[in-house]
């Protein structure tokens, strides 16, 4: 098991479990993030935070301290 | 005769207000909720020989009110059982659009979805079964594009037969709201994959662009590049409308006075009305409305372009480390063309400490009023003269523009400290590069945003022409009231490498930035009534005759750049926040600031 913000690059994962707080658990879920979902690590920020990640074909830039939070694994 | 409404629900960047421009035309205005700092606008259109209104509800991601967005649609869908709903979806993500359609069909059925971006969706490879769709949720479905225009007519057509959909998607009893999301999220997921294919040569678009853009090493000269380009295009083509306005104003000045006098209207009235308020307002029109007019239109070119979002994506960093997050840089930038637009725009931050920040630190961005005061003064006391002064003169100003930025992160990081509120979380989408409709843009961003200003401007230059001109002309024994005001504030003055007339100018021109050299310039040379000195070193020799030195105006600089926001800002802010405290606070804290920054400059060099 490893979080979103340790993921590879251009690889793509599939979440297995989403452990935000309910309100931030409830946006990642609006915007296609969520169990059994795919995402795929884009490229980070100039200053390496935060990183832009590929959820349900749309681009979503997340913090590291919030991607920490989403559990995926290789896909 | 009472109207159908139509209400627009989808998640932001779908093209959402483009579906709303196509189908209204220009017969729409924008206004507030109330009591919500969201906006919400509505039109009208006609089809068949009935009236339609259509409202623009806030873009929004979900139903569930947990942002004022939510909260506003959610309501609205609400309360208005009878409105038919039209649900616009990105046929480029369609699985989570349908995840909000599905919301919206728990609350209210009569629904038409509307899957726009077509085009969009074709170059990448995409394509929907529309029919599929429509027999899966058992509902009509339009497929558009509406930035050209197609399937508008279709939505017009279908508008009238809107029924009840009959979209059976209830929930097992006993589930918990988790379980609920899950399962409708699962639905949206398998309703997606029923209709969307993908084939396999999509292209690949924007990633060049994306490493210009957003680049490690590209970025950021990137981002000062566009600024400076969108400073120097504002400035340099704002002199000559700005001329012709002021040539304009003042004929028409003339035309009046001579009127009025001609009417018999005493003298001192006709002075009063002409020379002091008419003057005052007109001069502030001409200065200001141009850079707004130039500034805006460009900015909202970006903003559609999609590239806002990325310099927030860029400048995040730092702006967390400071207790806020990145869209401040782009409410920083809209203070760069105003400071009352800029604090409106505050409205994109969610947390609402990180919004209170944004609004108390945008008057430390130097505004268009700002901006002709800070190059004077580099251009007379800093710049020098010979052939590199103009290049030196803008590496100054880019240095001023950069003080500026760093003691907003100084401030903002101090009130994250103090102010009370929990740290917010900063997920952003970053919606595809579009190509801006420029017409369009020009259109709504004059009305959205010059306007707007230009209107409260006015109430306050009106008064302040007024003031102005009494205590220029009412004399006290051998001075006018103005001269008198200044020498009491002279002590005060020099205290901070000032003197009396500057801080009385920059007093009086709390209405509105533009007018504090003008009013310093008529005390100095004693005259009554603010005349426009063009000439550069006439204006150098009056300040220097004046006993300015560089001291003094490296002090006049600082206080510039920080003293309180104009108040037309400053009746934003209490309107924004509704709170009497937070909008003393925001004249209070860029006020101290520049105090105490002119009062260490002025004693550094009195003790060397």
């Amino acid at each position: 098991m490893i979080t979103l913000n340790n993921t590879q690059i251009n690889c793509e994962y599939i979440i297995t479990d989403v452990k935000a707080e309910t309100e931030l658990k409830y946006r990642f879920y609006d915007l296609g993030i969520h169990k059994g979902a795919k995402i795929k690590r884009l490229k980070s920020s100039p200053l390496g935070d935060p990183v832009s990640y590929l959820a349900k074909e749309t681009v979503i830039a997340i913090r590291s301290i919030d991607a920490e939070k989403i559990e995926v694994e290789p896909l | 005769m009472n109207t159908d409404k139509i209400a627009l629900v989808g998640n932001p960047n779908v093209g959402k207000s483009t579906v709303f421009n196509a189908l209204t035309g220009m017969h729409q205005h924008t206004g507030n909720w109330t009591g919500k700092t969201v906006s919400v606008a509505e039109g009208k259109f006609s089809y068949d020989g009935e009236e339609y209104t259509v409202i623009d509800l806030p873009g929004t991601y979900s139903l569930m009110a947990r942002s004022a967005e939510e909260e506003v649609t959610r309501d609205y869908i609400l309360q208005n059982p009878d409105c038919s709903i039209i649900v616009v979806c990105d046929a480029c993500a369609l699985e989570r659009n349908l995840n909000l359609l599905l919301q919206v069909l728990e609350i209210n059925k009569n629904v038409l979805v509307c899957v726009n971006l077509l085009d969009e969706a074709k170059r990448k490879g995409i394509s929907i079964d529309l029919k599929k769709l429509s027999s899966l949720l058992d509902t009509a479905v339009i497929g558009c594009s509406a930035s050209n225009g197609e399937g508008i007519d279709e939505i017009k057509k279908s508008i009238k037969s809107i029924r009840p959909c009959g979209c059976k998607f209830t929930y097992n009893r006993g589930l918990t709201d988790e379980e609920k999301i899950q399962s409708r999220l699962q639905k949206a997921q398998e309703i997606s994959q029923a209709v969307v294919s993908v084939s396999n040569e999509r292209k690949k678009r924007g990633e060049g662009i994306d490493k210009l853009l957003t680049g490690k090493l590209l970025a950021f000269p990137t981002m000062i590049i566009f600024l400076s380009l969108l400073l120097f295009i504002t400035i340099t083509l704002a002199n000559y409308p700005s001329e012709l306005l002021s040539r304009l104003f003042t004929q028409g000045e003339k035309w009046l006075h001579t009127l009025m006098l001609s009417a018999n209207i005493p003298k001192f009235i006709c002075d009063f009305v002409c020379l002091g308020v008419i003057r005052v307002v007109c001069w502030i029109v001409s200065v200001m409305l141009p850079p707004m007019a130039i500034f805006f239109p460009l900015f909202t070119l970006l903003e559609d372009w999609g590239y806002l979002p990325r310099i927030a994506f860029n400048l995040d960093r730092p702006f967390c480390k400071c207790g806020s997050c990145g869209k401040q840089a782009l409410t920083m930038c809209m203070g760069i063309g105003c400071n009352a637009v800029g604090v409106t725009g505050c409205r994109i931050i969610d947390s609402p400490k990180e919004r209170k920040i944004a609004i108390l630190t945008n008057g430390l961005v130097p505004c268009n009023g700002r901006f002709p005061t800070l190059i004077m003064i580099l251009t007379l006391f800093f710049a020098g003269s010979g052939a590199l002064s103009s290049l030196k003169g803008a590496l100054l100003l880019t240095l001023v523009l950069v003080c500026a930025v760093a003691f907003t992160l100084l401030i903002s990081y101090i009130l994250s400290k103090l102010l009370k509120g929990e740290k917010s979380t900063f997920i952003l989408e970053l919606p595809p590069y579009r190509k801006p409709k420029i017409a369009k843009t020009l259109v709504r961003s004059i009305f959205d945003r010059t306007v707007f200003v230009l209107l409260r401007a006015l109430c306050v230059a009106v008064p302040a022409g007024a003031i102005i001109f009494l205590m220029s002309n009412i004399m006290i024994g051998n001075s006018s009231i103005l001269i008198h005001v200044s020498n009491f504030l002279d002590p005060f003055g020099r205290v901070f490498g000032m003197d009396g007339i500057i801080i009385l100018a920059f007093i009086l021109g709390l209405p509105a930035n533009e007018i504090v050299i003008p009013i310093a310039l008529m005390t100095y040379t004693s005259k009554s009534t603010m005349t426009d000195i063009t000439d550069m070193n006439l204006i150098g020799e009056i300040l220097t005759q004046n006993g300015w030195n560089t001291v003094t105006a490296l002090c006049v600089l600082i206080f510039t750049l920080f003293h309180s926001p104009c108040l037309t800002t400053l009746l934003t802010v209490k309107k924004e926040t509704g709170s009497v405290k937070y909008t003393v606070l925001s004249a209070i804290i860029p006020t101290l600031l520049g105090l105490v920054l002119c009062f260490i400059v002025n004693l550094f060099f009195h003790i060397i």
